[in-house]
């Protein structure tokens, strides 16, 4: 039987978008690193170093693992006068780092620490 | 009612010309392409500290979703950049896969389209300035033997994929993001020089003189999208009792595919853009087809 491309066509998008609508109305659509689907703040769990996310501050993180700011600075061998107000990935990307090896080194720390 | 079977179609004149599928096609493609770039600068300018709308473009991305896959089954958790719409827009991918083939890469994917765009400006010029035509005439004449290589360059999608899912299941972590040309287009004003805008570039550069050059060789999208999509009931099929082999089906292929010996376009790289059916003189010659995925074409090719 042929099928007509336009029928094609409209078949696709009505597909694609069905799926992304209909996960928005069923409530499992989430598109933030921010907040979970239910609309809850993330933060970070001590025990999950994998809950620090690239828009947190250097600030944030200092506070929830009891870490200096500093002592942050001079194991990522960032400037010692790097704002701790701003966004782990704006200052790690500026140094051609990833919030990867921010996370990586906490885990070491964590480690070492036990 | 319709045209005899195996006679020359007549092409609308004038305005109607433009109603076309291919026309069609181009419009579905631009909206979904507006729409990812209309996000990407909403996003771009986002206050410090907004926590949800407007949404980075990349959560949009299915790669994402296949990247997440494996942690997402053993831990229930997504690795960083990847969010449940990641997984949603890859299940409709490959959900569309299934029913429709390869429809996503010739029809929605933001990144096809705007190779097909650096293409059609290429066209453009071959089009209307002798000399630009004469100089795509001459380097395709001199490329020619470039064919085998071509075939060989093909795998290298499969390769991107393994080493790409390997790399993610080892590192719980998106290792194909920095090589990423459509996330590094996204985020281009964040951009430092690096593989993910080499290969855009290269991409760029390339897609002036060739048609889709990230789809045919390093997409780890595609092979996916096509190899789901041999289960799809969408076939092209070529009925050998109305061609001519004019062969102009192979020519208008963006993929290089050999339309104009096939009875059937099975190939993975295929990504139904249907630019073969729109441009067949020979009304019934190749047609798309609702088959089941193990029927046999309805007529065997010459």
């Amino acid at each position: 039987m042929r099928l007509n491309p336009y029928v094609y066509g409209i078949m696709a998008v009505v597909l694609f978008l069905g799926v992304v609508y209909g996960a928005k109305a069923a409530g499992v659509w989430n598109t933030s690193h921010r907040v979970t689907e239910s609309g809850e703040l993330i933060t970070i769990d001590v025990k999950d170093v994998d809950t620090v996310k690239g828009w947190m501050t250097f600030e944030d993180v200092s506070k929830a693992f009891g870490i200096p700011a500093g002592e942050i600075f001079a194991a990522m061998k960032l400037p010692p006068d790097t704002p701790p107000a701003k966004r782990l990935k704006d200052v790690m990307h500026a140094n051609k780092m990833e919030v990867d090896d921010l996370r990586d080194w906490l885990k070491k720390r964590a480690a070492g620490a036990k | 009612m319709g045209v005899q079977l195996g006679a020359i179609r007549r092409r609308p004149k004038g305005l109607a010309a433009l109603w076309n599928v291919q026309n069609f096609r181009y419009l579905i493609q631009a909206g979904f392409l507006a729409t990812v770039v209309v996000m990407a600068v909403r996003h771009a300018l986002l206050p410090e500290g907004a926590l949800t709308s407007p949404p980075s473009p990349e959560a949009y991305c299915p790669f994402g979703g296949i990247e997440t896959l494996y942690q997402w089954i053993t831990t229930g958790k997504y690795i960083h950049h990847a969010t449940s719409s990641s997984l949603i827009v890859l299940g409709g991918v490959l959900l569309g896969s299934l029913a429709l083939k390869s429809s996503f890469c010739g029809w929605i994917c933001p990144f096809g389209t705007l190779q097909e765009a650096l293409t059609g400006i290429t066209r453009f010029f071959e089009r209307r300035f002798r000399p630009v035509a004469r100089f795509a005439k001459t380097l395709k004449a001199r490329t020619r033997s470039l064919e085998v290589v071509d075939r060989y360059l093909r795998w290298g999608k499969y390769l991107m994929l393994a080493y790409f899912l390997y790399g993610t299941i080892l590192a719980a972590r998106m290792v194909f993001r920095p090589y990423d040309p459509y996330i590094t287009a996204l985020n281009i004003t964040e951009a430092t020089l690096g593989p993910g805008l080499i290969i855009l570039i290269a991409t760029v550069v390339l897609s002036f003189f060739t048609e889709r050059p990230w789809c045919k060789y390093l997409c780890p999208l595609s092979p996916i999208v096509g190899l789901v999509g041999k289960l799809a009931p969408t076939k092209i099929e070529r009925t050998s009792t109305y061609c001519k082999d004019c062969a102009i089906c192979s020519v208008a292929c963006p993929m290089n595919l050999p339309v104009a010996t096939a009875s059937r376009i099975t190939a993975v790289d295929c990504n139904d853009c249907l630019k073969c059916v729109a441009v067949c003189p020979r009304a019934g010659a190749l047609d798309l087809v609702l088959r089941w995925p193990w029927s046999k074409p309805a007529v065997a090719a010459k």
